[in-house]
């Protein structure tokens, strides 16, 4: 469900755009002790049924589109999709701040596809691999 | 040049592995198996399965082999799954940390393996770019490292890569071949019986000459009738007639055919002349045909995997196969005397002759699987049938 969530937002937006947007404007990770560039892809928040809908409302308030595909196990999460046009600066922040518990106490997961799988076109999205927040941790600005 | 390059990729915090490779591109990633370093050509697998079986192929020696699949390493490995007791490939570079193995034929996990046969793993690389850049620019020489530390001379493992003079020319086969003869026991796996004992009745006997065999040709050869003699791959002509064979086997093997050619191809052309039936893998169909008359070429990056379709020419039928080579047999320029029984539908090249007036037939691919569909075993009945 999680792929598929991510292969509906990356339909919402040409490919094209994807890969002609500065590299600036997205969020770019290296793993600890790896050189492979990785672009964040999404972000899951799964905690109580109040704490994610907090975060959800925060989202939408902010102006993601935040969905609820199914987690591992058919577990409940909120999903927020990155999209490359966004505002790079206020994703960050809104991340640090929901990881802190602004909005409860939520565990996160974050998608990551490898960079050059975006700038060489290949299935960015059949790459992409979901991992705990603790192991990718994303820049604070 | 390639020095500046090297200057531009900064080692990350808690990198313990590295691939260097000798145009200066540098892949840092964590470093798993033995520490060390070695030298290689760097290849791509795209086989989903079987990557103990590729790591103990002795066609990748002096390799490194990139898994395209992501995830290597997750189900362990155990003593059934090998496919030979040499050294095969150096090292190998994949997309995913190993994580515990999780299978219920796993005896261990695939680092410490790795570090027990002095071979090298890298993970944390995003193996389709370097897949792509080897399909763009060629098989590259590399130096694989790894360091718990973290301590690596960049400067020494770029010249050490610069300096490796490659495969082309290299006669690998006479360092992986068996250096003793072997009358051969066992016949195919099963899931829960293992493999099958060889049957006592009398069969046909073959000779195989080893240029660095997987187990399960000769497991192969076994199932569909024959009685086997592993002899090393430079055994005389004479000693090869000496075993009175009803047929002999060429295996497969790593390095340039043209080198190997030098003492195996005169040994062939004398079982040709004395018209007994020959069966070639890989090397051994390379071979064949040099000694047929026909030439070989380095490929631009070769063919390894488990899902290559084959066409077989006689009736049209697709051959789904497993592959590694990176050497084929000039289709552009075969001789009179040997027909084209078998092309890749990837890209044409060729992937099987036959000797016109002779039972002497080769296949570029591996019938024998391992890791790989099954869909060319007949190819090892059809043989056994000829003798």
């Amino acid at each position: 469900m999680t792929r598929l969530f991510l292969r509906l937002a990356a339909i919402l937006l040409p490919l094209s755009l994807l890969s002609a947007a500065p590299a600036a404007a997205q969020v770019l990770i290296q793993k600890p002790g790896e050189s492979t560039e990785y672009m964040v892809l999404a972000v899951m928040a799964a905690g109580s049924d109040a704490d994610m809908d907090r975060f959800e409302a925060a989202a939408e308030a902010a102006g993601y589109q935040p969905g609820r595909p199914a987690g591992p196990g058919g577990a409940k999460q909120v999903m927020i999709a990155v999209m490359p046009d966004a505002d790079r600066g206020k994703f960050l922040k809104f991340y640090h701040e929901a990881r802190a518990g602004k909005y409860g106490n939520l565990t996160f997961r974050v998608a990551i596809t490898p960079w050059a799988a975006v700038q060489e076109e290949r299935d960015f999205i059949d790459e992409a691999r979901v991992y705990p927040a603790d192991d990718i941790p994303l820049p604070k600005k | 040049m390639a020095d500046a390059a090297l200057l531009h990729a900064p080692q990350p915090a808690g990198a313990t592995g590295v691939l260097v490779l000798a145009d200066g591109h540098v892949v840092w990633g964590h470093g798993f198996g033995a520490e060390g370093a070695h030298v290689g050509e760097v290849c791509f697998n795209t086989a989903m399965t079987g990557y103990q079986e590729v790591m103990t192929d002795p066609s990748y020696a002096g390799q490194i082999v990139t898994f395209t699949f992501p995830h290597i390493g997750n189900v362990g490995v155990n003593t059934e799954d090998l496919e030979s007791q040499v050294e095969g490939a150096v090292g190998c570079v994949v997309r995913e940390s190993v994580t515990a193995p999780s299978n219920f034929r796993s005896e261990g996990t695939f680092e410490d393996w790795l570090a027990a046969k002095g071979k090298i793993g890298l993970s944390g690389v995003d193996t389709r770019a370097l897949t792509r850049r080897i399909r763009l620019s060629g098989a590259p020489n590399a130096v694989i490292a790894h360091s718990k530390a973290g301590k690596f001379d960049l400067p020494a493992l770029l010249k050490k890569a610069q300096e490796w003079p490659g495969l082309e020319g290299m006669d690998l086969a006479r360092v992986v071949s068996r250096t003793a003869s072997q009358e051969w026991e066992g016949g195919t796996w099963a899931l829960g019986k293992g493999y099958a004992r060889s049957p006592h009745s009398p069969r046909p006997h073959v000779v195989a000459l080893d240029f660095g065999a997987k187990d399960n040709i000769f497991r192969s050869l076994d199932h569909a009738g024959a009685h086997v003699t592993v002899v090393p791959g430079n055994t005389a002509l004479e000693d090869v007639l000496a075993l009175k064979p009803a047929g002999v086997f060429l295996s497969n093997g790593p390095g340039d055919p043209a080198a190997t050619g030098v003492y195996a191809v005169p040994v062939i052309q004398g079982l040709l002349e004395r018209d007994i039936p020959v069966f070639g893998i890989c090397l051994g169909h390379q071979m064949l045909a040099l000694a047929a008359g026909a030439r070989t070429v380095k490929m631009h990056q070769g063919h390894r995997g488990a899902n290559h379709p084959v066409k077989r020419l006689e009736d049209g039928v697709v051959e789904i196969t497993s592959m590694n080579h990176g050497f084929a047999v000039d289709n552009t320029a075969l001789p009179e005397g040997v027909q084209e029984t078998h092309v890749s539908l990837f890209d044409g090249s060729n992937c099987g002759i036959a000797i016109k007036g002779k039972k002497a037939f080769g296949v570029q691919y591996h019938p024998e699987a391992s890791p790989g569909p099954q869909d060319s075993f007949y190819l090892f009945q059809r043989f056994v049938e000829m003798l």
